[in-house]
């Protein structure tokens, strides 16, 4: 963000029942000059309520908590805290994991065993506006968006229920990232900045989430349900 | 037991004679209850008109008294069989009713055994009521829906209407015809209905063995399932046991005895860390895609490379989906292109490394994929290293998958490692 102060720093909190790995992460983002760590948390009640009073920039959390699943915290963050970037902490980044956290609303995600330099380099990235992503999650994305556009395109060019499809820099980037190639290699090849690779990829995030949304609701209209 | 044999069996053949003694029988009692319901009543309607017609015309004879008569027969069984085919459930047949209709049955071979009887003694007239009741014996024989209901319509047919022949028509010659005309109908009409249950029974026949064979594929389609879920199970155990799990066992040992150094105890758990990472990746659903599983590797050991100096050429081809690409296969490809990667990293003191996929479509051979990884390092001799440990593994490797492995290298001027597959091999 350009408007903000350098005397600012990004406030991070962190949700994670492993008191061993939550210091460990709590000492990566005190010992980074440009982060404050608001708050640490160790289940789901005690998350939410950090979240409510602190209102953090960025949130790091484990999916597996004691009481109850990280993904309704993301859920909470995406809806009361619109400015929030969730990182969800992961041991291995697969894909079920991973596509559930995008679709309750985080845009990144971390590997367990990242070292604290490279976990601060991640979350200033997040917060640049970059997401991760692995060439396994590209590929499903590309699935996932595939069916609906071209059911959109087949009928009528706009239609309310469809999400919005993916425009065809966002295909051509998640492409690459299914076949391998590095953001910067990708950059090169489009003629972009890494930083507008990286923004792509979140770009085609928030849509899974807007994507998974509209088919909850379309999941529950069918079987007769009132969505959430 | 002895004594309750016999009685048993007798009970069993009595239920065959009145068409109850298996289901095939049964089924066919029900077909023909429920179509015989409207024959009835047009009977009973024909005999109530020939009644009343005797009754307004020729108020002198009594044959009002037999066509009634047959009238209260034909519409009490008509209501019987109605009653009937309301209740009925579909295996199981009410003894007491059937018997009943039987009895009825029999009344009504009676009543028309003797039509001739109630009619004046004229030889022309006598001969064609035996005849009328011939052709209604014949058509009634042709319905019969169990021995026990042929029985009733012919037994009386067979020795009323010679009877009557011989005694009221006093016509000996025409009472031997009847006799055996009646018997050839009795035959026609045991072959018709056997015929019938013959038909019955290989449809049932059919049917179950259609309904067998069904369940016989789904069971077999299971086994199949669980065959293929429990070889993928054994995989992975046997993986973990001798690769993760041997490798922490070591480690273990060596940090108890003192013998390991933090630094190499964190390699061991990094590298742990990165096996289990390349299982993962080999469950993850990426279609029989081999471009997407050779770039999640490129995602985790990426930065590596680059961090030790080593930049990467990443040139791969467009290749159609392979169908034998599954988590085993996978695991294989990965684990080989890891271990020509740590062979770069470790030894070789290279500055580049290609990787490079390839589609070659081949007359001769069908569609072939080479994927190398080339490296502009040290290199080795490869005469002497050819038996190495990781090369005869990584081979070992390559022919679980059906695949060829050449590595080609000489001191001073890189290495380079194939991996050949056909995009049609059968999983191994």
């Amino acid at each position: 963000m350009p408007t903000r102060l350098r005397s600012m720093k990004l406030t991070v909190a962190i949700v994670d029942d492993d008191p061993r790995y939550r210091s460990s992460l709590a000492h990566a983002v005190m010992s980074a000059p440009d982060m404050a760590l608001v708050g640490a948390a160790d289940d789901l009640s005690s998350g939410r309520t950090l979240l409510d009073s602190k209102q953090p920039e960025i949130l790091l959390v484990d999916l597996g908590l004691p009481s109850g699943s990280g993904l309704d915290l993301i859920r909470h963050a995406a809806e009361h805290l619109p400015a929030c970037d969730v990182m969800v902490i992961t041991v291995f980044g697969d894909e079920r994991h991973v596509i559930a956290s995008i679709e309750a609303g985080a845009t990144g995600y971390l590997l367990k065993d990242a070292s604290n330099g490279e976990l601060a380099d991640h979350i200033r990235a997040l917060h640049a506006g970059g997401s991760p992503i692995s060439p396994v999650i590209a590929r499903q994305l590309l699935t996932r968006f595939a069916a609906p556009s071209a059911a959109a395109q087949a009928k009528d060019e706009i239609e309310e229920d469809v999400p919005q499809a993916l425009s065809p820099q966002e295909h051509k980037v998640l492409l690459m990232i299914s076949k391998g190639n590095t953001h910067d290699e990708i950059a090169k090849m489009m003629g972009v900045s890494r930083q507008t690779v990286l923004t792509y990829v979140k770009r085609t995030y928030r849509k899974l989430q807007v994507h998974g949304k509209v088919e909850a609701i379309v999941k529950a209209q069918r079987t007769g349900l009132i969505a959430r | 037991m002895n004594s309750t044999a016999p009685l048993h069996n007798t009970r069993s053949r009595l239920k065959s004679i009145f068409g109850m003694g298996d289901e095939a029988q049964i089924e066919l009692l029900h077909v023909n209850f429920g179509s015989w319901r409207s024959s009835l009543l047009g009977a009973a309607l024909m005999n109530l008109i020939v009644a009343w017609a005797f009754k307004l015309f020729s108020p002198a004879s009594s044959l009002w008294l037999w066509a009634g008569m047959g009238w209260s027969l034909y519409a009490t069984m008509a209501v019987i069989c109605y009653l009937y085919d309301k209740r009925r459930s579909s295996k199981h047949i009410f003894e007491v009713w059937w018997i009943g209709t039987l009895c009825l049955s029999l009344g009504v071979g009676i009543l028309w055994s003797s039509l001739a009887w109630w009619l004046p003694a004229t030889p022309a007239i006598q001969i064609m009521a035996a005849l009328a009741s011939a052709m209604i014996t014949l058509g009634s024989a042709g319905a019969s829906v169990s021995v026990g209901t042929l029985l009733a319509i012919c037994l009386p047919a067979l020795f009323i209407v010679p009877a009557v022949m011989l005694w009221h028509a006093q016509l000996p010659l025409a009472a031997a015809v009847v006799f055996g005309l009646e018997l050839f109908i009795w035959r026609h009409g045991l072959t018709l209905h056997a015929n019938m249950l013959d038909r019955i029974h290989q449809r049932r026949e059919v049917e179950s063995l259609s309904q067998q064979l069904g369940l016989k594929q789904a069971e077999l389609q299971e086994a199949e399932r669980e065959r293929g879920v429990m070889s993928e199970r054994q995989r992975l155990l046997r993986d973990m046991h001798d690769g993760v799990g041997a490798s922490l066992i070591s480690a273990l040992k060596m940090i108890e005895l003192g013998q390991m150094s933090l630094d190499e105890a964190a390699q061991v758990l990094r590298e742990c860390l990165d096996d289990l990472r390349l299982v993962i990746d080999s469950l993850e659903p990426i279609d029989h895609d081999l471009v997407t599983l050779l770039a999640t590797l490129r995602y985790r050991l990426g930065e590596r490379l680059e961090r030790a100096g080593i930049v990467i050429e990443w040139e791969m081809a467009d290749i159609p989906p392979l169908p034998w690409l599954h988590a085993p296969q996978a695991l294989e490809v990965l684990r080989i292109v890891q271990e020509a990667l740590a062979n770069v990293l470790k030894h070789s003191r290279a500055t580049r490394v290609r990787v490079s996929l390839a589609y070659e479509e081949m007359l001769e051979c069908g569609a072939s994929l080479v994927l190398c990884i080339d490296d502009d390092g040290i290199g080795f001799d490869s005469a002497a290293m050819a038996s190495g440990r990781g090369l005869g593994h990584m081979r070992h490797r390559a022919t679980q998958i059906k695949g060829l492995l050449s590595i080609q290298a000489k001191p001073s001027h890189g290495t380079r490692v194939c991996l050949h597959l056909a995009r049609d091999a059968p999983a191994g």
